[in-house]
């Protein structure tokens, strides 16, 4: 059985010390799991582990052998693949093109690719993984669940499809973004590359997927290794205090009811047959709807969550009620009266979104913590970075950044670099631009995503205040136990239309089941109504 | 493609600067803040050392390089170019590009010229009026670009061709000599002793684009465009006022260099400002303002436009052929890029 041995690695930035004297063994048939806070050094791990990065201190053996690779591609040869936390694929290109970037060598005859043959091995790759995707279609078409799903086919896969070895796969918090369906596809994927001998490294920030397919835990703090356990002999309380030297408490998701859904606290946001169709395919009669009819309300001081699997609208519907997407009919409103425009329009209305995509939409990597801070404050006059005449308050800007930094305990100065923080505190520079708007309304996807334990209590708490003072908070999160834990009340999307309603008060809270099954089907005549385009029975039997 | 491209665009090892550990953190941010401030530091150390290497070499080639005489003429010649470089700094700052530039300074040199001979216009309104047609020519370029979702490239090729077309219609094809002493004195007149006017108005103007690239508002927010179009879009910013503003900016400031030039020239042809464009884009790019965009700004564009006037007049001086005049420009273009930026903060990757 193959082994890949870690021996006293570490590995320094600087005059940072990003791994220090870590050492553990992956052997084939196994599935390992690393964790630790954002910052404990588990990508730079995986770096040195794909060949990307050399260690300078320790070494890594592969079946005895010194490891020394020096790129990604080569790691490959050594039957050493990587799944990355964002995927590595261009847009551009076609999926197969994408599937197969790398190795078309595999695919050449007399220097003309085989289209055809990548084409047909593309489509058993997606197959595989039960996606429905058209292999030619370029990978724009697909939102960013759908491509992490496909960079997950191209790495864990490929080495089948093309002979190459297959010793290990590396899993670098493949599940970010994916609905439970697709975890649960991803976990089962696991568990068969471990039947079939390989080994498996995992890192993820939800520690039930650990505990879910793990045979092995391994542990990081600061660069070094804390522990290594097995998943029958601790609970996820103890994983927690190791990873972070204190323990979730039962307030981890502040939910101090401010306010009592019956006493009728004034409606902030309220959306009215809310409609977006989407462009018709050339050639086609069929009237595709993202949503259609939605009808929902928000009150202050409550917090609505909604959940949905990939496809089920819930993203296009929230971006819509905040300006980024122009729905086709209906209308929000808040407080009483119509929200019209873009972004910049309903910013001015008090509305805040809050985009998952932190490193394309929502932060500027290359701005300081400042600069992003004051992005959205840019206007004259009280609260605002310019004055008058259209000068930037620079004084005014490093100062709020500073107290921002303190208040909401953000790993940075106020001249950092946001593109150099963890996921946790870019999150929070993300959530305090809006924040210091006191916006009546504040709209987030996946509000944690890749964050770790400490940072996404930190998160939930501003969030908190800003509902204590009276906004509404409206938002979509594929965590189930987020959803759960963090929303006064939860609501599922099926295939554009809002199926499902859970009170979430404290005390009686779904369950994770109850919302899995309303996310998927489970009733064939919805089913074969939303097949058929029978929209009425689709109305009929919610 | 080579097999290397399974990992494209990768960012750099994960950092993580965000530790949890309090010296850590301190470490990592202090670290960070030396790393921005040493590389923009580097580029303009470079930068000026490249051009101290070539100011002393055609100084020994040629004494009277750093005569009065020759560096009077060097500022008329520096003059047009940075005004007209300033505006363009702001739309490739924003990740756009103005290829027009030359070509509507070349426009508003015709109108001017034929506005003096023919209307017998007096130099104040002359600049007026060739700044607005420069302004409405940028209005132009903004429109197709930024409201009707063109990119700027193409646009801009394509209204390069349609100023000059109209050029061309306005003088007949033909050069237009200025009578009018008064004007042509615009530019050379000397305010200050061995500085030509138009140097000193390129300096002033160069000072208020430093302003407001750094101190306002629309600087700001021209930056932000750059480094991030969609995040500045989603954060409520009206990213289409904003990059037509730095549209009509580049046509305006295009204008007035093109009004210099025809007052420093004296006649109006029509290619008064043709070879302009690509000294504009070398002299903003030496200064360190990336084609990306996002990256740079107005301070460092007088260092590219100093760089490339030492270059052209001293190649001229000490008699270089200008056939080899041609190569050796392009040469030291690259090999000033080549020096200035830092390439290993791009990540390898190079568009």
């Amino acid at each position: 059985m193959s082994e890949l041995r870690v021996e006293g690695v570490g590995r320094s930035f600087g005059a940072l010390r990003a791994l220090d004297d870590v050492s553990f063994s992956l052997h084939g048939g196994e599935v390992l799991g690393i964790v630790g806070e954002n910052g404990a050094g588990k990508s730079t791990l995986l770096n040195l582990l794909s060949g990307t990065l050399p260690p300078d201190q320790g070494e890594i053996r592969l079946d005895g052998e010194q490891l020394t690779t020096r790129s990604y591609s080569e790691a490959n040869l050594r039957g050493i693949w990587r799944i990355f936390q964002e995927p590595a694929l261009i847009p551009g290109l076609a999926v197969y093109e994408n599937l197969l970037l790398g190795h078309e060598r595999q695919f050449t005859r007399a220097g003309v690719l085989d289209r055809k043959r990548m084409i047909r091995e593309a489509q058993r790759l997606v197959a595989e993984m039960e996606l429905d995707v058209d292999v030619r279609e370029p990978l724009f078409h697909y939102d960013t669940a759908t491509q992490q799903a496909l960079e997950v086919a191209r790495s864990s896969l490929l080495p089948e499809v093309l002979g190459l070895p297959s010793g290990f796969v590396l899993f670098d918090e493949p599940t970010t973004g994916l609905t439970r369906s697709e975890v649960d596809r991803l976990l089962a994927r696991m568990g068969k590359l471990k039947r079939q001998g390989v080994g498996v490294a995992f890192i993820s920030h939800r520690l039930e997927e650990i505990f879910e397919v793990c045979d092995r835990i391994v542990v990081l703090k600061d660069g070094k290794l804390v522990g290594e356990v097995k998943p029958a002999e601790v609970t996820e309380a103890d994983l927690h205090r190791m990873m972070v030297g204190r323990e979730t408490g039962e307030d981890y998701y502040v939910q101090q009811r401010a306010f009592d859904a019956r006493t009728a606290a004034p409606t902030v946001l309220e959306v009215e047959k809310l409609t977006l169709e989407q462009p018709r395919d050339r050639n086609s009669h069929v009237r595709r709807f993202a949503f259609q009819d939605v009808d929902l309300a928000v009150r202050a001081g409550e917090v609505v969550g909604i959940a949905g699997v990939l496809g089920s609208g819930k993203a296009k519907l929230i971006r819509s009620v905040c300006g980024v997407l122009k729905p086709t009919a209906g209308e929000a409103h808040l407080h009483g009266s119509p929200l019209h425009g873009g972004v910049a329009s309903r910013k001015r209305r008090g509305v805040a979104f809050v985009s998952g995509d932190r490193i394309g939409e929502s932060l500027i990597g290359a701005f300081t913590v400042a600069g992003n801070i004051s992005l959205a404050s840019g206007e004259a006059g009280a609260g605002g970075f310019s004055n008058r005449l259209g000068i930037w308050r620079r004084r005014a800007e490093r100062k709020e950044a500073r107290e921002a930094i303190a208040a909401y305990k953000i790993k940075a100065e106020a001249s950092s670099t946001t593109g150099s923080l963890s996921g946790g505190n870019q999150q929070k520079v993300a959530i305090a631009r809006w924040v210091r708007r006191d916006p009546q309304l504040i709209v987030i996807e996946n509000p944690t995503a890749g964050v770790d334990v400490g940072a996404k209590a930190e998160i939930y708490r501003l969030l908190r205040e800003l509902t204590a003072k009276g906004a509404a908070v409206l938002y979509v999160s594929d965590d189930l136990p987020e959803l759960i834990g963090f929303s006064d009340r939860v609501l599922v999307m099926r295939d554009g239309r809002i199926t499902h309603e859970f009170d979430a008060a404290p005390g009686h809270k779904p369950s994770e089941h109850d919302l899995v099954a309303a996310m998927v089907a489970t009733d064939r005549r919805i089913e074969d109504a939303v097949r058929n385009q029978e929209p009425a029975l689709i109305g009929g039997v919610k | 493609m080579s097999a290397t491209s399974t990992t494209p665009g990768r960012p750099g090892p994960d950092l993580d600067l965000g530790g949890s550990g309090g010296l850590r953190e301190r470490l990592g941010s202090w670290q960070d803040a030396l790393r921005s401030q040493s590389s923009g530091k580097r580029g303009v150390v470079l930068s000026v050392l490249a051009l101290l290497v070539l100011i002393v070499y055609f100084w020994i080639k040629e004494p009277n390089f750093l005569g009065t005489q020759n560096l009077t003429v060097m500022m008329g010649q520096a003059g047009p170019l940075l005004i007209i470089s300033l505006g363009a700094t702001f739309v490739i700052l924003m990740g756009s590009i103005d290829l027009s530039v030359g070509a509507v300074a070349t426009l508003a040199g015709a109108v001017g010229a034929l506005l003096i001979t023919n209307d017998g216009w007096s130099t104040w309104p002359v600049i007026v009026a060739c700044v607005a047609a420069g302004s409405a020519a940028g209005l132009m370029n903004a429109i197709l670009s930024t409201w009707i979702k063109l990119p700027s490239f193409i646009v801009t090729l394509g209204t390069m061709s349609i100023f000059t077309g109209i050029t061309l219609h306005l003088l007949g094809g033909k050069a237009l000599l200025l009578t009018n002493i008064g004007f042509t004195e615009l530019a050379t007149k000397q305010t200050i002793k061995y500085v030509p006017n138009v140097m000193l108005v390129a300096f002033l103007l160069w000072l208020a684009f430093i302003f407001i690239n750094q101190r306002t508002r629309f600087g700001r927010y021209i930056t932000a465009i750059g480094a991030g179009e969609k995040v500045a879009e989603l954060s409520g910013i009206r990213v289409t006022r904003f990059k037509t503003m730095a549209f009509v900016f580049s046509g305006a400031t295009a204008a007035l260099g093109g009004v210099f030039l025809l007052s420093r020239l004296g006649s109006a042809t029509p290619d008064l400002a043709s070879n302009y464009l690509l000294n504009v884009i070398a002299a903003i790019v030496v200064g360190g303002t990336a084609l990306t965009g996002g990256v740079g700004g107005a301070s460092r564009t007088l260092l590219g436009v100093a760089l490339i006037t030492v270059l052209s007049d001293g190649l001229n001086v000490t008699g270089v052929s200008p056939f080899t005049q041609e190569i050796v420009t392009g040469g030291v273009v690259i090999l000033a890029i080549l020096v200035t930026i830092d390439r290993k903060r791009m990540q390898g990757i190079v568009k």
